[in-house]
């Protein structure tokens, strides 16, 4: 069962749409990065993430880095990696895949690919 | 977006966040516009565009999305030296920006994209088909395309190995090396948060409440400790001291929090006056000052149109073409000057030009010609020139169809009015042109002059009163049937506030009190029993139902012993109805609604 979700994403909006589109896995506690060094702190406060949600292009700190300081913390590497994509940054998609990302949704998603992609994922893994 | 509802709230965050991207994309043009190529600028712009282009797929607007997106690729071209910035390159994407600006704010009113950007992006096209390829990217972002998975497919990529940490000690993600800059971050992100403005307002409500209860509370514990003496009654009192006290506080920082820059008003003006410069053939050069001065929310919200009003104004009468200015010997660029300062509690917006300046001649036919003036009527020119702010009043001189679209200034006077605000204009033919806007630093706290009509108080905003005095009733003379006071050289009609708001007339009518109002040099004399002194007071909204112009209310508040007091709306008794207003007939009744 999910109880933690890692949503990293510099758009505000975005969020809201998280929020919106997640309600539906009950008991499942949403948090909210605006960047990949807000969400390595988030790592580090919370225990027990289940899934992340990772958008790639972000000030302060992007998604791939963030990828890979997260590679090199051993707690850290089981966590499954949803990279959220926008269309023209498809290499970028595919970095994300090599470093160990579980799979993609692309901008704009609706809420069925993202729960099927979460549920396929977290299911498996 | 087929399942799930486009939420107001999120459209709201859509907006202000896309609004905040397209402010970004106009500074990053005007800025390589005036300074050339600069590679920063340039990679300062991708991440809005990028996220405006996330965002507006997520809402459905896949017009606007699509618009962005290209360009995002004439930014990449523009980085690499292929695309070359060029006055006919910036004029079309000024145009698109505003075409984008224009189609953003249709789609969040109408919930939909309505404007197409079709034809923009074909000017996009066109500019991208000209350049040449960028370099040959990577062979992976070649294949892209194709390599990728469906979404629900598990990728295609083998994943790295998550069980094979680095030979070396992985470093920990708080070394040392990187806590310093991340811990500069932590502090930058953490201190801000987002709030509804409407969660201010009642923040600011409640606060208000506690004022008035403090009072109440102060004056029950003054009252105990008459009665009873002794020690508790000195310790009550000292509690009730400290709780003023931190109310007070609360109440400064709630204001506090309610300010903003007037740099959110200020930063579109540079676009605007380009924009107008370029269609003119004029040169112009806008310079902003004081863009930090700080003022309540709610004012930022209506000062725009009035301001983009004036601004017009000075391009479009003030300041001349090239070739005229050179010929009277001024420098070929004109300068408008816009700034800002905080005087006590109030802010000074001031609009100078150094253009032709307003004709006081053409002013006073004009005048004349409206009756606004007699034509032996001496005025001195300082006078004259606000006589441009009254109602229908609109010379070639000072309004064109450009600026005015057929408004005159006399609806920037009723907005600023509106505001609680002042407006005054001072020229010097063939110098320039200086208009000064005062407002006040809140509409939420506004200083006010007490009346008492029938044993009723209202609150006068002082800022329109000129001045109040004691008259007996032979003093009242009428004219036209309509009751007039001579102060000094003038006769100033009269309202009857007790009749005009239909209450039974006090018992003693032997003296009476006239508060003078003043609008530009009109005057209107409300008269009422008693003047019960000054006072700020926090303006509590009304329902519109009651009030607004109609009731001449413009809102109520709350006297330190629980009274509700209402504040008079000065501009309904400059109206013209002053028939209707003297007689209190043809008006809603107060309490039955309308």
């Amino acid at each position: 069962m999910l109880r933690k979700i890692l949503a990293v994403d510099d758009s505000a909006l975005i969020h809201q749409m998280y929020k919106l589109f997640l309600s539906r896995y009950k008991n499942c506690k949403l948090i909210s990065a605006m960047n990949g060094l807000e969400a390595l702190d988030k790592l580090a406060q919370e225990e027990g993430i289940d899934l992340i949600l990772l958008d790639i292009n972000m000030p302060v700190m992007n998604g791939l880095e963030f990828l890979q300081r997260l590679q090199k913390e051993s707690a850290y590497q089981a966590i499954p990696v949803i990279i959220i994509s926008t269309e023209g940054k498809e290499e970028d998609t595919i970095r994300g895949l090599k470093m160990g990302a579980k799979g993609y949704v692309k901008k704009p998603f609706q809420a069925s690919e993202l729960h099927g992609l979460i549920e396929k994922i977290t299911a498996a893994g | 977006m087929s399942d799930f509802q486009i939420s107001p709230e999120l459209l709201n965050i859509y907006l202000e966040d896309a609004r905040a991207h397209l402010e970004g994309l106009d500074h990053a043009l005007l800025t390589l516009e005036r300074e050339g190529l600069d590679p920063e600028v340039v990679a300062g712009i991708m991440g809005p565009l990028h996220t405006l282009k996330g965002n507006s797929g997520m809402m459905g607007f896949t017009g606007i999305k699509d618009y962005v997106h290209r360009l995002e690729d004439v930014f990449v071209r523009v980085g690499q030296g292929t695309v070359t910035l060029s006055r006919p390159l910036f004029d079309r994407l000024f145009a698109g920006a505003s075409a984008l600006r224009d189609a953003v704010e249709q789609a969040c009113r109408q919930r939909g994209e309505v404007r197409s950007l079709e034809g923009e992006r074909t000017v996009l096209d066109a500019i991208l088909r000209q350049a040449p390829e960028p370099a040959a990217p990577s062979t992976v972002a070649a294949v892209a395309p194709l390599a990728l998975p469906t979404p629900a497919a598990p990728p295609v990529a083998p994943p790295a190995p998550l069980s094979a940490p680095p030979a070396d000690a992985s470093p920990s993600l708080a070394a040392p090396a990187s806590s310093a800059v991340s811990a500069e971050y932590v502090s930058a992100r953490s201190s801000m948060v987002r709030v509804d403005f409407s969660q201010l307002d009642h923040l600011l409500n409640l606060v208000g409440e506690l004022i008035i209860h403090r009072t109440k509370l102060h004056e029950l514990g003054r009252e105990l400790a008459e009665q009873m003496g002794g020690h508790e009654s000195v310790e009550l009192l000292s509690a009730v001291q400290q709780v003023a006290s931190v109310s007070t506080q609360l109440q400064e920082t709630v204001m506090d929090i309610r300010m903003l820059p007037i740099r959110h008003v200020f930063e579109r003006f540079p676009r605007l006056v380009r924009d107008l410069a370029r269609q003119q053939g004029k040169d112009i050069e806008l310079i902003l000052e004081g863009e930090g001065t700080r003022i309540d929310k709610a004012i930022i919200d209506e000062i725009g149109e009035p301001l983009v009003h004036m601004i017009r104004n000075s391009v479009d009468h003030g300041i001349e073409t090239p070739a005229v200015r050179v010929a009277r010997g001024k420098t070929p660029t004109g300068t408008i000057l816009l700034s800002a300062m905080q005087e006590s509690n109030h802010v000074l917006i001031t609009i100078m030009d150094d253009g032709s300046g307003i004709d006081a001649a053409a002013v006073r036919r004009k005048a004349v010609g409206r009756g606004l003036l007699k034509a032996d009527e001496t005025i001195a020119d300082r006078e004259l020139v606000q006589l441009i702010f009254s109602q229908g009043f609109s010379t070639a001189e000072t309004v064109s169809e450009l600026s005015g679209r057929g408004v005159g200034l006399d609806v920037v006077l009723k907005s600023i009015e509106r505001l609680n605000g002042l407006v005054e204009v001072e020229t010097v033919p063939g110098v320039g042109t200086k208009f000064i806007i005062q407002l006040p630093l809140t509409l939420a706290i506004i200083s006010a002059l007490l009346v008492e009509v029938s044993d009723r108080t209202y609150a006068v905003p002082l800022g329109s009163v000129v001045e109040s005095l004691k008259f007996r009733s032979t003093d009242v003379h009428t004219i036209n049937g309509r009751d007039t006071l001579r102060i000094r050289d003038r006769i100033v009609p009269l309202v009857r506030l007790d009749a005009f708001f239909g209450l039974r007339a006090a018992a003693d009518q032997t003296a009476h009190y006239a508060v003078v109002l003043g609008r530009g040099d009109k005057r209107v004399g409300l008269v009422v029993n008693r003047l019960r002194g000054q006072q700020e007071v926090v303006i509590k909204a009304l329902d519109p139902a009651v009030s607004g112009t109609a009731f001449a209310l413009a809102g109520a508040t709350i006297m330190g012993d629980g009274r509700v007091v209402l504040i008079l709306d000065v501009a309904a008794f400059f109206e013209g109805r002053r028939q209707a207003l003297a007689h209190g007939r043809s008006r809603p009744a107060l309490a039955g609604g309308s």
